[in-house]
């Protein structure tokens, strides 16, 4: 019979997919079947015999046949040679298929045909409505959270399985990836699961025993992402443990638990496990250093960068692009820094608040004065500064002159980029009509600017900037072996600590403002599990807040964020000494220490509010907040402040 | 392309039928032929629709008020840019068509589903939109010709 012949050939098809890096399921994931048809994702092999079928219909368009045969077995001949209908195109086998199931037997109710629904399509925007979750033999994948889902340890999970109804599979939009995850073996297993899980000889996953989704069933797999989410944390946590006690052996061990644990498909693209990836391998990286250099610290060589590698379970794309980063003698590692920052800038909400809230403070402080100098401690690419000169000259009464000196650090191959920057500053400027001038000043080090570096002259009114910055100030020298929050008193050495250096010479700037954003985060414990659980929580949080800027799962530019961000994970967790730069500290932290240094506090205003709130709107998806909290600005997820931007004048 | 070659429909005509389009209208319609597109990307077009969503800002013409110290912000309302400033300034940066598309066209539509359904701005999301229009002119790096300015700067930069 044709038909028979029909299913012969798509089960032959099937069967010879080759699986690619089986998980240990009976089902194969659709990914691979699809990198061997045509891009149009119709199956090659059976188009050569005249049938139009897509690769990802082909078990459900095998199932549907053999219904077919047994209905037309059972069938009498003359019920099926009275039908008027004409089933036109069998060459679009699926819908052909459906036409003659229709025929056949009109009034199938669709929770019948469901039942013996095992065809898995997936995807993996959050748009996508679960319409069914059917439990076969095999543990079903999780279900389609909202990203707004709020974990234990603020973990938000993918939807990464869509079980379709049959009816409705042919008119899905199939052309998407599919990804296949499975419960790993030694989680829970589901109760609803009654029918065995042998396979067929051909690989097709076995029918489901019955029953649709039911709402008991849900907060099973919800529990089984849950305890992987728990277990990830429990193992870092005791890692990091093993660290700080030296059991450098005990700590190997779990690493290499925790990349496995990381790397399975099931956790790998819940938020919690990118967190835990970055670090795993910042702990990898300290328990290595302190291997190498017998438990002392990491030399970093005042590169301000932290560079790590990555293991081999992630994905081939992150690998490479991670190599890139972390080789040394790469002539590229200044564009990747620009890439990282760029990226970031554009797709996280982070730098544009504290730029845009930093100029909005700067314009309202230099109101009215007529020939202005900022002084920005960290230039970086200059992002900042093309906003304040276009408001600047919309200033009503005309612009004033403005002279801008850039600080930065020293770049590799004797590139200028302060230089560079300068000029395209410089250009935008006078494009607009703005007097302009722009002094660029080198320095690895904060506190190795002197005043006579930054050319302040009589009568201008300064403004000095600092955006993610002055936290690397607090590295206390390695003589001083004090708590940072302490030294500068005197009681630490003779020599007063880079920050108090740093804040002493703005200072004497007589600034008529200082701004400074900063993460609102204690990563400066001198104890090291302190730091570990502070940083795990904060970037668990600014990981799940990636979530809502529209990135797509895998795409390159939610991994180009992950990078950024691991670097600071980097540093905070594998260095120590004058290489651990990103000693981030509270904003209560930093308000007792600009007050120390004589400054007092300027409140930032209702406009710095209204165009935070703006920004956000215009770029951003819910969950995140600006909170004003006395005078300063927060730009937080949820309830957890993440960045705080504050305003200060000399006294 | 219906009109027949010996009566072609003149630019000008052209642009005062434009005049009393949206901008929506008037991005579709320069699909229609080469003339029409020309006439379409006629700056005075998108500076007037452009100037149509920001009343506030290019009308007043206010004294500035007496300076204000703490806090920020909160003072008496200050005084807006001058119309002329504005379009100074959009100009250079890169035309007010350009403008409405990177900026204005996708504020408007975000506003249109926002809670508050209104087509007029505020001075501030007009700020913010000039400032993020800068930041677009500032990365995609200035092609013309560096001005007298500019010139005896360069010769200042270290």
């Amino acid at each position: 019979m044709e038909d028979m012949d029909m299913l012969e050939a798509v089960y032959e098809r099937k069967s010879r997919m080759i699986p690619v890096g089986a998980q240990g399921g009976d089902f194969q994931p659709m990914m691979q079947w699809k990198e061997e048809e045509s891009a149009m994702g119709m199956d090659e092999l059976l188009a050569h015999a005249g049938y139009n079928v897509r690769a990802s219909d082909l078990t459900h368009v095998a199932q549907r046949i053999e219904e077919l045969d047994s209905l037309l077995g059972a069938a009498a001949p003359a019920d099926i040679l009275a039908q008027d209908t004409v089933h036109y195109n069998p060459s679009d086998l699926v819908s052909w298929i459906e036409g003659m199931l229709d025929e056949l037997v009109p009034q199938q109710p669709t929770a019948t045909s469901s039942s013996d629904m095992e065809s898995v399509v997936t995807t993996i925007t959050h748009q996508q409505q679960q319409q069914q979750l059917d439990f076969g033999g095999i543990p079903p994948p999780p279900p389609p959270f909202s990203s707004h889902q709020q974990q234990g340890y603020g973990a938000a999970f993918n939807p990464n399985v869509l079980y379709a109804d049959q009816m409705d599979l042919s008119k899905n939009e199939v052309g998407v990836v599919a990804s296949h995850s499975q419960i790993a073996a030694s989680t829970t297993p589901r109760p609803a699961s009654g029918s065995s899980s042998s396979t067929s000889p051909h690989g097709i996953p076995p029918h489901a025993a019955g029953g649709m989704a039911s709402a008991a069933a849900m907060p099973t797999i919800q529990e089984s992402d849950e305890l992987s989410g728990v277990r990830l944390v429990h193992l870092l946590l005791a890692c990091a443990n093993a660290v700080q006690r030296g059991d450098l052996a005990a700590a190997g061990d779990m690493v290499a638990q925790l990349r496995m644990l990381v790397a399975h498909p099931s956790s790998s693209s819940s938020a919690m496990a990118r967190v835990a990836t970055q670090f795993v391998e910042a702990l990898s990286r300290r328990i290595q250093n302190s291997c190498y250099n017998g438990g002392g610290g990491v030399g970093g060589g005042g590169d301000r960068q932290y560079h790590h590698h990555q293991s081999q379970q992630q994905q081939q794309r992150q690998q490479q692009f991670k190599e890139e980063s972390s080789d040394p003698g790469n002539t590229n590692n200044g564009a990747m820094d620009e890439i990282l920052h760029f990226h970031f800038y554009e797709t996280c909400p982070y730098l544009k608040f504290a730029h845009f809230t930093a100029n909005q403070a700067i314009l309202e402080a230099l109101e009215g004065h007529k020939s202005v100098h900022v002084v920005d401690l960290d230039l970086q690419y200059g992002l900042q500064w093309p906003a304040l000169i276009q408001a600047l000259a919309l200033r009503p009464g005309g612009p004033p002159t403005l002279r801008l000196t850039g600080i930065g650090p020293p770049q590799p191959h004797r590139h200028d980029l302060l230089h560079e920057i300068g000029l395209k500053l410089a250009q935008l400027a006078d494009s607009v009509n703005v007097d302009f001038a722009f002094h660029g000043v080198v320095a690895a080090r904060l506190n190795d600017v002197q005043p006579w570096m930054l050319t302040v002259r009589r009568g201008e009114a300064v403004a000095v900037n600092s955006v993610f910055q002055m936290h690397k100030a607090l590295v206390e020298e390695p003589s001083d072996g004090g708590n940072p929050a302490a030294g500068g008193n005197g009681g630490g050495g003779r020599r007063s600590s880079p920050i108090d250096e740093v804040l002493r010479l703005v200072r004497n700037l007589k600034p008529k403002i200082v701004t400074l954003v900063e993460q609102d985060a204690d990563h400066n414990s001198p104890v090291f599990m302190e730091r570990f659980m502070a940083a795990l929580h904060y970037y668990s949080t600014m990981f799940d807040s990636l979530e809502a800027c529209n990135l797509a799962p895998g795409s390159v530019e939610q991994m180009v964020a992950e990078t950024y961000l691991g670097q600071e994970i980097g540093n905070i967790v594998a260095c120590e000494g004058a290489a651990r730069t990103e000693r981030h500290e509270t904003l209560t932290q930093w308000r007792i220490r600009m007050a120390r240094s004589g400054f007092q506090p300027l409140y930032l205003g209702s406009n710095a509010f209204k165009q935070a709130n703006m920004l956000l709107t215009l770029f951003s998806g819910d969950g995140y907040r600006v909170e004003e909290k006395d005078g300063c600005l927060t730009l937080g997820w949820h309830s957890r402040p993440l960045v705080a931007a504050s305003a200060w004048e000399c006294c | 392309m219906g009109t027949p070659r010996h009566n072609p429909i003149h630019d000008d005509m052209l642009l005062e039928v434009f005049k009393h389009l949206d901008a929506f209208s008037l991005a579709r319609v320069s699909c229609v032929s080469k003339q029409w597109s020309g006439v379409a990307r006629h700056e005075k077009l998108w500076e007037s629709l452009c100037i149509l969503h920001w009343p506030g800002a290019a009308a007043k013409r206010s004294r500035r008020s007496s300076g204000h110290k703490n806090p920020l912000g909160s003072g008496p309302v200050p005084a807006c840019s001058s119309a002329q400033q504005i379009r100074a300034v959009v100009e250079s940066l890169g035309g007010f068509r350009r403008f409405f598309f990177l900026h204005l066209g996708p504020m408007l539509k975000r506003n249109c589903c926002q809670s508050q359904p209104r087509s007029t701005w505020g001075r501030d999301e007009v700020n913010l939109s000039l400032s993020l229009y800068s930041i677009d002119c500032f990365l995609r790096g200035s092609s013309s010709n560096p001005g007298p300015l500019l010139k005896r700067k360069l010769s200042s930069l270290e």
